[in-house]
């Protein structure tokens, strides 16, 4: 569409996009000055109806060669919600700004942390700029030492310490106690053991081929997983498809009150 | 008697401290015991083996450094197959770090199967926008990107890069992940009708098995064990490693299971007591 | 798919359609029975251990971004703050998404104005932690360890981390309620939390505590929507198996 297509002249990019914003601000400016909480509510309504009726109407209406009169238009309404989504990524840095400054301000227990944080968020903004823009090496250096020294094993230590906390909870949580958990348990066993090297071991000697290879740990365990844990996980995913459908109408339709502008 | 019943109070210190042992020690001492490959395995095996000369391979690496223990074996499996193999390969990503850390091991690889960036694989870095922009890339690749990752050219400047312009010079999709971004990978295959496998953390892989038996995953790689399969069917540089570290893992399983059966026992034995 | 085939447009507005109906049915004075959800029974009495022990309450919604699932927690949390503000208890919110701060915050708010105790909110009780999932779940457990809270709501998408929080929370002596549709974590949460909501049950949470006839409608709904989908996938089992043209209808419904 013409209309959606890139500007490449800068003082026309620029001009529509200062016009964008001062209008986008005056626009709310107004909305916030004469509407009332209901009636800003109702528009909310309004608009997320509509948001809802666009992507809804353009699925179901039938298409020619995969396109029908409303295709043109998911593309550049998908850009423009990403737009809109981007601009709430400055509001968390505020947030989390202004909560750390207010330690650091009132030395509140721990506000040398804060500290550390503004820190360490300057430092890497300014070394990945400096390094991808500036080509500086110290730049590069530092980047490199808090990126692949420190971001990323600190998020494989994190991930590790899973291990220590699956056995931990695991012998606090799994006890044997009716009918219902010694099946739990036995499907439990078998599956693990069929996952290991061990567990292959321990029925090596069974033959490979023909009906006694079914009794073989990972094949039993392939079928635990092929067709219990299938099943099973087939008739959760409908049950929570269709609640998806039931939640996502509630909000397409404003009926989740408690979310709205002046709702009870 | 009373002993049996502490079994069931072992304090987390020990308990940590043995995991950390018990793991530890096939890294040190040679522990051999069978191993078998799934049939889930042999399906991405066969799949990369059976790619058209036309076609290329897209690796989705949406695995971090966080899953970096599971996903970059199989990554590593993976590559290693499709430079043994001479299939063309571009690789793309959701997760900022899989498309970087995966090009450190194609770089790698590339010296010992003599390939060439540009000509035998390329990266386009980290994609954002998710199932649209996905829509957009199967419908024109080179308008979705300006320029490759890693030596920020035009992709029209790139050999195998000029090949691919749209889903339909794509012969399979592999997304190796450590999230749940395969449903923008199911709904392209559902689209688009291209081979789809997935190499996943060990713990996703039960939600994947529906989509395994109605036929929109040829295969699937199950964590650690799936990039020990892989190794193990194509003979790769990394499988005495990987089987090391699947002892490892069976250390962690047996020690989850004793002391299970452990604490059972202690409070089976408390509660006759109660009763007796 | 792109645009929905002629079986997908039937199945969708039929589910869509008996939802609707349920809603309809439930405003016009029907009362439909909703069963006990054990989770939703125990959220005052979890409340009310954090106004016994005078400690915070933390409300994660886990990864959760502007979503279905988000809204969902939101739901929960607007009844868990105005609960505890009604007793001078913190609820502490600490989320991972950027773009849902001014809607918690907006709720969060409201549910003081709703309680009477609007001068009580302290703003700085919901705020942006990361959006980087293990730094979002370090920040959480650090929270955890010096607020020593006393109750934990994990209530939204989580992934890997959620491990991490539920048997950190443990370790602090909390009561825990967490409810995910993700299914894959349910088991991390049944171990390690007092309460788990399952699968749908996460879905009806607005619905069980707030009695709308328009929600607990939509519950309803819900339910004629799996009895379509049940009774389709037993045709269709039936249609495969006895082959022959049955078997390709069946197979060809939704293509």
């Amino acid at each position: 569409m013409k209309i959606f297509h890139p500007v490449k002249d800068p003082t026309l990019l620029t001009v529509y996009i200062v016009a964008s914003l001062v209008g986008s601000f005056l626009v709310l400016a107004l909305m916030h000055k004469f509407l009332s909480l209901r009636a800003k509510g109702r528009f909310i309504t309004a608009l997320t109806f509509l948001a809802g009726f666009f992507y809804s109407l353009e699925f179901f209406l039938p298409a020619k060669n995969g396109k029908n009169f409303l295709t043109p238009w998911v593309e550049p309404v998908g850009d423009a919600l990403a737009v809109i989504g981007a601009f709430a990524f400055p509001l968390g840095l505020v947030s989390l700004a202004i909560v750390h400054w207010g330690n650091i301000k009132r030395k509140r227990e721990g506000w040398y942390f804060s500290l550390v944080l503004f820190i360490a968020t300057i430092a890497m903004a300014l070394s990945a700029f400096l390094s991808y823009y500036a080509h500086l090496s110290i730049a590069k250096k530092i980047y490199s030492c808090l990126f692949d020294g420190l971001y990323i094993p600190l998020g494989v230590a994190m991930m590790s310490t899973l291990a220590f906390y699956i056995v931990s909870a695991a012998y606090r949580a799994f006890r044997v106690t009716n009918v219902d958990a010694i099946l739990m348990m036995g499907a439990a066993i078998i599956v693990m053991l069929g996952q290991i090297p061990f567990g292959m071991w321990l029925t090596s000697w069974l033959p490979m081929q023909g009906i006694v290879s079914s009794l073989r740990i990972e094949n039993v365990s392939n079928w635990f997983m092929t067709v219990v844990n299938m099943s099973v996980q087939r008739a959760i995913g409908f049950g929570l498809a269709v609640g998806g459908i039931a939640m996502a109408l509630r909000v397409w339709f404003s009926l989740e009150r408690g979310m709205q502008m002046g709702g009870k | 008697m009373e002993w049996l019943i502490q079994l069931r109070q072992i304090k987390r210190q020990w308990i940590y401290l043995s995991l950390a042992v018990l793991v530890a020690l096939p890294l040190f001492f040679k522990i051999r015991l069978p191993f078998f490959v799934g049939p889930q395995a042999k399906g991405v095996y066969e799949a990369v083996k059976n790619l058209p000369e036309d076609k290329v391979v897209l690796l989705a690496m949406d695995w971090g450094a966080a899953t970096k223990g599971e996903s970059m074996w199989q990554a590593q499996a993976v590559i290693e197959h499709l430079f043994k193999e001479k299939k063309p390969f571009v690789i793309l990503g959701y997760d900022i770090q899989g498309p970087q850390l995966s090009e450190e091991l194609a770089e790698k690889l590339a010296k010992k199967y003599g390939r060439n960036y540009g000509e035998d694989w390329f990266n386009v870095g980290f994609i954002t926008g998710g199932l649209p922009f996905l829509q957009r890339i199967a419908k024109n690749f080179q308008a979705a990107f300006k320029q490759d990752s890693v030596k920020r050219k035009p992709l029209s400047s790139l050999p195998l890069a000029r090949k691919v312009r749209d889903i339909h010079d794509i012969g399979l999709i592999i997304d190796i992940t450590g999230s749940q971004s395969y449903g923008d990978w199911l709904t392209i295959q559902g689209n688009f009708k291209v081979p789809l496998a997935i190499a996943c953390t060990a713990v996703i892989t039960p939600d994947l098995y529906p989509f395994l038996d109605s036929k929109q995953l040829i295969g699937m790689l199950s964590g650690l064990k799936g990039a020990a399969e892989y190794e193990a069917l194509i003979k790769g540089s990394h499988r005495k490693t990987t089987l090391k570290m699947m002892m490892s893992q069976s250390m962690a399983h047996l020690l989850i299971i004793i002391l299970i059966v452990l604490a059972n026992i202690g409070l089976y034995i408390e509660r006759r007591r109660r009763s007796g | 798919m792109e645009h929905a085939t002629t079986g997908v447009a039937i199945l969708e507005l039929s589910i869509t359609g008996a939802i609707l109906f349920s809603i309809f049915w439930a405003r016009g004075g029907k009362e439909f029975f909703l069963r006990r959800i054990a989770a939703f029974s125990v959220i005052d009495e979890a409340i009310g251990r954090a106004v016994e022990m005078g400690r915070p309450i933390l409300f994660c919604t886990g990864l959760s971004g502007l979503g279905v699932t988000f809204f969902q927690a939101l739901a929960i949390l607007s009844y868990v703050v105005r609960r505890a503000a009604e007793y001078g208890v913190r609820v502490i919110v600490p989320l991972f998404a950027s773009e849902v701060y001014p809607l918690t915050e907006e709720v969060c708010k409201e549910a003081y104005r709703a309680a009477g105790k609007l001068e009580e909110y302290n703003p700085s009780d919901v705020f942006f932690l990361s959006n980087d999932q293990f730094a979002y779940a370090s920040g959480v457990v650090g929270i955890m360890h010096r607020e020593r809270t006393a109750t934990h709501f994990f209530l939204g998408d989580f992934a890997a981390e959620s491990l991490i929080l539920a048997e950190e929370g443990h370790s602090v002596g909390a009561m825990q309620i967490a409810g995910t549709p993700a299914t894959l974590q349910l088991p991390f949460f049944v171990a390690a939390c007092d309460y788990t909501l399952i699968g749908e049950e996460y879905y009806a949470a607005s619905a069980y505590i707030s009695r709308e006839p328009i929600i607990v409608g939509s519950i309803k709904g819900q339910d004629l929507g799996k009895i379509i989908l049940l009774f389709l996938s037993l045709s269709g089992v039936i249609g495969v198996t006895l082959g022959g043209k049955m078997a390709i209808i069946f197979q060809n419904l939704f293509r």
